[in-house]
């Protein structure tokens, strides 16, 4: 297993999804995709890397071998939330979810481990928009040179 | 020259292993984690027999010679190939290390020599340290976890030779 880094990772998965049907890569980062509901469309998604700790298990962290860690990854999604079809739309916003993550769990697993763990929904801040954010557990070596 | 006063860590150490060729093969353990424990040395290397009669002791003497114990582990990234290097290949003389020569000699047991290497001139001491452990029987665990480990257990039949 090779150390990767942290953006490698996050283009990996981003790059899986920009060839998704039905997936439209957001111009925003994961960090203020929804912010602004004006700027959401159905389908769009950023991919984000908020936090990367090292692995809880004792070990070394020798430079030359990297450091086993674990990288979430959060796809964030929006979806259509109208007003005559809301249930509908909520709907259409999970089988995009299930895209989504079909197409993480897709990705080569070379020098990493790919580990669904949460999908959270809410509400954009005017009811518009039904926002999706997806994690993943990465796990892999870090590199440390 | 005095003794270093800076205290050491996982961080600081790597294990290797070696055979028993006249230019040993050797390994540097991949993925070790840190967890090296040398225990049961002793000034003698025998066991104690206190000899006693109703309730007062006679003598303390030396007894039965007792050999120390190792074990370490590593997160698991191989098992064993023809061409590839890995640690339970070692350890068990198979796959690309089945030529590996022991380092007992006059015995049909396959030994091994583990040696911790502790960094130290990094750290501002006047060299690295050291605990080499001669003639080495191992046995070798393999558990699934996150990660998968293995374990490499021995009992030291050779000398302990610490720098």
């Amino acid at each position: 297993m090779s150390a990767l880094t942290v953006v490698a990772i996050r283009q990996r998965v981003e790059a899986a999804l920009v060839g998704t049907s039905g997936l439209t890569r957001s111009r925003f980062s994961s960090e203020l995709f929804g912010m602004d509901a004006r700027l959401l469309m159905h389908g769009a998604f950023a991919v984000g890397a908020p936090l990367t700790e090292t692995h809880p298990t004792t070990q070394r962290q020798q430079r030359n071998e990297g450091v086993l860690s674990n990288t979430t990854i959060e796809v964030r999604l929006a979806g259509n939330h109208r007003a005559d079809a809301q249930v509908a739309d909520v709907d259409a916003l999970l089988a995009l979810e299930g895209t989504t993550i079909k197409a993480v769990e897709g990705i080569a697993r070379t020098d990493l481990h790919i580990v669904f763990a949460s999908a959270a929904r809410e509400l954009s801040t005017e009811f518009e928009f039904v926002l999706s954010t997806i994690s993943f557990r990465i796990i892999h070596r870090l590199a440390l040179e | 020259m005095s003794a270093s006063t800076v205290v050491k860590a996982l961080y600081d150490g790597s294990i290797t292993v070696a055979d028993g060729t006249g230019s040993p093969v050797t390994l540097v353990v991949p993925f070790s984690v840190g967890d090296l424990s040398l225990d049961g040395l002793m000034e003698s290397q025998r066991a104690i027999q206190a000899y006693q009669t109703r309730g007062s002791l006679n003598s303390v003497r030396l007894a039965a010679r007792e050999f120390p114990s190792v074990s370490f582990s590593a997160q698991l990234a191989d098992i064993s190939d023809a061409a590839d290097t890995t640690l339970i290949d070692f350890c068990l003389k198979q796959g690309s290390y089945n030529a590996n020569v022991s380092t007992l000699t006059g015995s049909d047991v396959y030994a091994i020599k583990v040696t911790l290497k502790i960094e130290g001139t990094d750290v501002g001491d006047s060299n690295d340290h050291t605990i080499v452990m001669d003639d080495v029987h191992v046995t070798v665990a393999i558990a699934e976890g996150e990660p998968d480990s293995v374990t490499i257990s021995g009992t030291v039949y050779g000398a302990v030779t610490m720098t």
